[in-house]
């Protein structure tokens, strides 16, 4: 009999443990309540006012402009247009500065209507200097507060600039602003990309003959070049743990496909092919690299494990897919297919379904993840020369960043600074 | 005896499907199935109770952005290393003896045509046992910057390995490629295109 | 009739593995009425529950939709619900329109029985008026249960006239015993009309479920978020949503706190 009390209980005790949770009672059902999808946050920009001492119009207006930019790139929100009253937008972003030669100090804040509470508030000081950085800083904050995750503005663009004969490195804000030269060597120096920190750099230069690896550290501008082996040490890319780095050599006759430490040690060969090995990206977890290769015949892209195994076909369209580049959040990767006329940019699912194409007008290359994985920054010839744009992961809101007249190219959005 | 067996097995089942449930959920509910609502949880609630209105007292966190600015540091122009492809010292009429051979897009195979080249060239180093040349590896500007880095290797290394076994050692030949960074013909069409699919033989010594 | 030769110590006899089985099936049965344990992937989804406009207790309501229909971009006013042509008064009712008849009023297990076929039918209606014999049961129903509704409404008012609150229009009019069923629609149309106007989202089909507390003063008690699809932005939505209908929440009826669970989708999310 005891068996039986035993069976018994064993068959009851989950059912009383793990009592559903949501129970209710009989005449409780939940009750459904729904609302057309199709609405966005508005937000408004209030006008900032002055803090403290003089007004300075052009503080105030960089500031709204900056924000509004900044939050409507982002696509979270409808910003209410200037002059809206606070009571018809869910959240108000209001600032208030004193500037003076001495110093600038910005009060931002995020009102939320509907729940008559503050989402944050931060307070910046700085010098003039410092006003854009403190706009997208708290732009970032905006989109922290609303969506959960950090938006991208305080990151820095380095992107590959045509020059003469020679083509250098340089850095810009992520809107374009304050573009600065890194290289200055008239050389060819190609292939920037940002460690995870987003303080170093490393690119391809031509400056001592061979196509070397530098790492340079952006702050000291301290320079050590990491791998000079015979022929090509191009295409790298940075691991996310920072430590290693994948890259393409021709040392051993062929274009394959390389791991290194930041010192330039070489720790792996990934692939071992006749056909041409490049561009490899690396998958967020740093367990996969996605790359390009024409061992099929044409190029195409290939995810294997970071160990060189299991090598799969990624892109089964498309006679000529290249640049490929994992989305932060691993469910995507961008990459640029050759088609009449062009390159266009697509992303594609990391196990191949659902390739989208994301540009249409002129020819654009080199599509890179904002590190939050909201933008893809890239390279177009839409208005003539080659120059940057901006888009959200799903193709919408295209916008030109690039500061030059053109011939600016191979963009790699950092980390925040 | 079966029907106590499909019972536990139905409890079975049904224990299955409840502990899934409950693994969906991520806070269990007080499961008071009849009850009236028991008192409130005091925890939660957040800002039910009509909020004060924010007040304008200073912003809670300060935050200085660090001032820090990557550094100036750009490099002073460093000697003008790069070869401009040609070396002064090689006398221009040595160098034009050289000649240069051409591919199709996105191909490294060497055509009658850029043999018949490669065998005058490899005639030259012959005669001119002294002379170390380097073989530069160019693309159109079509193809994508970084698969044409590694497709200039190949077709240099294509024109290397036919002069290899025309008998020219392999210690006066080095590699190089541009990728599609030194077009011939900075031009947009199939004239520079052309053009531009090409080995250089870059007399270095 | 000897399974279990080894334990032949603990065998219970015929009677009592009878017993046994018997005691289990009641038990599982126990169970899956009690917990609603039934198999099917998305009961929620399944359980929707809708109120015809007509039928709906809030008179006038002070703003907004008063009922939680398919859409909510309906007229306030009942007699713009669904679309169809009125129909002659007159004509027969057919048995169809017999239990909304004979509804006693607008508690939710009656409400809840009610056939999922008058809910697409109502959907339909919107676009499309129905055809056939269908349609004009339907809309002979629709005729019939207007006509109460109005009869209700004018009692109402003036029962409230009587006792000089005619002027708190929208509030819920039931009494302590009939608590619950009234009120949760009067508090279920307040949520919706909020979340028109707080939905925003992230993600492609979120979904929050709350349990909402209502104290005897009318404000909320207790919000607990009991389960979400983790997109953050309609998380505070759904927050904005409760935060902007607390505002004209009434007392509940009875002065006993009011508890009901809310589940928040976009439109057309969710549902098959």
């Amino acid at each position: 009999m005891k068996t039986w009390i035993l069976i018994l209980l064993l068959c009851l005790a989950p059912q009383v443990v793990l009592a559903p949770p949501k129970t209710f009672a009989d005449d409780q059902p939940y009750l459904e309540v729904t609302a057309p999808a199709n609405r966005k946050l508005q937000l408004l920009v209030a006008p900032p006012t002055i803090l403290s001492g003089a007004a300075a119009p052009e503080v105030a207006k960089e500031l709204a402009d900056l924000f509004s930019f900044d939050l409507n790139l982002a696509g979270t929100f409808a910003l209410a247009p200037a002059g809206t009253r606070p009571d018809n937008a869910d959240l108000v972003l209001s600032t208030a500065y004193s500037a003076s030669v001495s110093g600038l100090t910005v009060e931002c804040r995020l009102f939320d209507r509907a729940l008559n509470r503050e989402l944050t508030a931060k307070r910046f000081t700085g010098t003039l200097k410092d006003l854009r950085r403190i706009g997208h800083a708290f732009s970032d904050e905006v989109l922290r507060a609303v969506t959960g995750l950090r938006g991208p503005f305080t990151g820095k663009i380095a992107y590959v600039v045509k020059s003469g004969r020679g083509k250098e490195i340089y850095l810009m804000d992520y809107d374009g602003r304050n573009p600065q030269r890194i290289t200055n060597n008239g050389s060819i120096n190609i292939n920037p990309d940002f460690a995870p920190s987003g303080r170093e750099i490393i690119y391809t230069s031509y400056k001592k003959g061979n196509p070397d690896l530098f790492r340079r550290e952006l702050f000291t501008g301290l320079e050590a070049r990491i791998s000079a082996r015979s022929g090509l040490n191009a295409t790298a890319a940075y691991a996310p743990d920072g430590n290693r780095i994948a890259l393409t050599l021709t040392k051993d006759g062929n274009s394959e496909i390389y791991v290194i430490n930041k010192e330039g040690r070489e720790l792996a060969r990934l692939t071992h092919n006749a056909a041409i090995d490049v561009s490899p990206a690396w998958s967020p977890d740093g367990r996969r690299i996605v790359f390009n290769s024409d061992r099929l015949g044409k190029p195409q892209l290939f995810v294997m494990d970071a160990d060189g195994t299991n090598v799969r076909r990624l892109t089964t369209s498309g006679n000529y897919n290249v640049t490929p580049r994992w989305a932060p959040k691993g469910d995507r990767i961008a990459y640029a297919r050759q088609e009449s006329g062009g390159f266009q940019i697509y992303a594609i699912n990391s196990d191949g379904t659902g390739d989208t194409q994301l540009t249409t007008a002129g020819s654009n290359e080199h599509p890179r993840w904002s590190p939050d994985g909201r933008f893809i920054v890239f390279s177009s010839t839409r208005d003539g020369g080659s120059a940057l744009y901006i888009m959200r992961a799903d193709g919408t809101g295209q916008t030109r960043v690039s500061p030059g007249k053109g011939g600016d190219s191979h963009p790699c959005w950092s980390a925040p600074w | 005896m079966r029907k106590v067996l499909v019972g536990f097995l139905c409890c079975l089942v049904f224990a299955g499907c409840a502990s899934q449930e409950a693994a969906k959920k991520s806070e269990p509910v007080a499961s008071s199935a009849t009850t009236a609502p028991a008192a409130p949880e005091a925890k939660q609630a957040p800002a039910i109770v009509e909020s004060a209105p924010a007040t304008p007292a200073p912003a809670p966190t300060a935050v200085a952005p660090k001032a820090e600015a990557p550094a100036q540091a750009v490099e002073t122009p460093a000697q003008p290393v790069v070869s401009d492809s040609g070396n002064k010292a090689a006398p221009a009429a040595l160098q034009e003896e050289l000649q240069k051979i051409y591919f199709a897009f996105d191909s490294a195979e060497l055509t009658q045509e850029s043999r018949d080249a490669l065998s005058k060239n490899a005639d030259y180093l012959k005669n001119n046992t002294a002379v170390k040349i380097r073989i530069e590896g160019n693309c159109d500007e079509r193809g994508s910057d970084e698969y044409n880095l590694a497709l200039g290797e190949r077709r240099a290394k294509a024109a290397k390995d036919y002069l290899e076994t025309l008998g020219i050692p392999s210690d006066r030949l080095a590699t190089i490629s541009y990728g599609e960074e030194r077009p011939a013909d900075p031009g947009h069409n199939e004239e520079a295109w052309t053009k531009n699919r090409r080995d250089e033989f870059v007399i270095i010594k | 009739m000897k399974p279990l030769r080894m334990r032949k110590n603990s065998y219970p006899g015929p009677g009592g593995m009878l017993a046994c089985s018997f005691l289990l099936h009641v038990a599982l049965l126990a169970i899956v009425v009690t917990f609603r344990l039934y198999p099917e992937a998305h009961p929620l989804a399944e359980e929707t529950y809708y109120v015809d406009m007509v039928s709906l207790p809030v008179a006038s309501p002070a703003k907004g939709t008063p009922a939680p229909t398919a859409t909510t971009q309906q007229p306030a006013a009942p007699q713009a619900a669904p679309e169809p042509p009125r129909p002659a008064p007159q004509s027969p009712a057919p048995a169809k329109a017999a239990p909304p008849a004979s509804r006693p009023s607008m508690t939710y297990p009656t409400a809840k029985t009610k056939p999922t076929t008058s809910k697409q039918k109502q959907v339909q209606s919107d676009e499309t008026a129905p055809t056939g014999a269908e349609a004009k049961a339907f809309q002979d129903r629709m005729a019939k249960l207007e006509r109460q509704a109005e009869d209700r409404r004018q009692a109402d008012v003036l029962a409230r006239l009587r006792k000089g609150t005619g002027g708190k229009k929208g509030a819920p009019t039931g009494s302590g015993t009939q608590a619950g069923s009234d009120y949760a629609a009067y508090i279920h149309s307040r949520l919706k009309d909020a979340f028109v106007d707080t939905i925003a989202s992230q993600t492609k089909s979120p979904q929050v479920t709350v349990r909402l507390v209502i104290g005897p003063d009318g404000r909320i008690a207790q919000y607990k978020v009991e389960n979400s699809s983790g997109d953050k932005m309609f998380e505070d939505a759904v927050d904005r949503a409760v935060h902007v209908a607390e505002r004209s929440f009434r007392k509940p009826p009875g002065g006993t706190p009011f508890e009901q669970g809310f589940v928040f989708r976009p439109q057309g999310v969710g549902l098959k």
